[in-house]
């Protein structure tokens, strides 16, 4: 079975802006991960983290789908050990800007989720010295 | 937790009616026949998937006079919650921080 999460964010800035942060590598470095991501379908990247106890420090991902400036997918994959996962954003046009919606899906296999309920590397990073940092 | 444990929550909750009747027994024990009220399956078909809930021991049983009455143990629901938590977690960190970013780059 799958198991779903699903959040709604609404951002003040038009479609295009908030496109170009969840698409140009250098936006998602400061927002995401380290990455080389690549704006097109097919391509191949990684997001870099600081790795674990219990994780290697990378997600192996790719581009399944890309509908500028609406829909981009991804797929997600923790580990070799890991089912990969999927990630999907959606935007749309919003009275006061751009309503993002994230959707991602994992599988139930019971052996990934052991280790995904052993901790994701969260960096729950301080949003002031990320601003102070890159002002 | 044992894998064949939790793929029996899974399986469990995986069924659209057993997700239903889930519901229903959040609000309190309930017969048989209480529960199906709530439904266009026949009773046999819910009692059918009452063992399945039963099996997987988010619902167990007893008996009150002639009834049998139905209770929810939301335990074993723990472990689809943690995949969701931990997930959840980290998109809302960093969506915020996406949030950030874009106010800055203004």
């Amino acid at each position: 079975m799958k198991v779903e999460i699903l959040l709604v964010e609404d951002y003040t800035h038009p479609i295009d802006k908030v496109w170009a942060a969840i698409t140009d590598p250098a936006a998602l470095a400061q927002w995401l991960m380290v990455n080389d991501f690549e704006p097109r379908i097919g391509k191949r990247f990684t997001l870099h983290a600081e790795p674990t106890a219990e994780w290697r420090g990378w997600m192996d991902c790719e581009v399944l789908e890309m509908e500028p400036p609406r829909r981009m997918v991804w797929s997600w994959h923790r580990s070799e050990l890991d089912e990969p996962t999927r990630v999907e954003f959606r935007l749309e046009p919003s009275a006061g800007g751009t309503r993002l919606t994230l959707m991602h899906t994992g599988e139930s296999d019971p052996m990934a989720r052991g280790r995904y309920s052993s901790g994701w590397p969260i960096k729950l990073s301080n949003l002031g010295s990320l601003l102070a940092k890159t002002d | 937790m044992h894998s064949s444990a939790s793929d029996g929550v899974f399986h469990a909750i995986a069924d659209p009616n057993r997700r239903r009747l889930i519901d229903l027994l959040s609000d309190g024990e309930k017969s048989v026949q209480e529960l199906a009220q709530g439904f266009d399956i026949t009773v046999a078909a819910i009692s059918q998937h009452l063992a399945v809930l039963l099996d997987s021991r988010l619902v167990s049983r007893r008996a009150l006079g002639r009834q049998r009455l139905y209770r929810l143990d939301a335990a074993p629901l723990r472990i689809v919650d943690e995949w969701t938590s931990q997930h959840r977690r980290f998109w809302q960190s960093r969506l915020k921080r996406l949030q950030a970013y874009l106010d800055k780059s203004r």
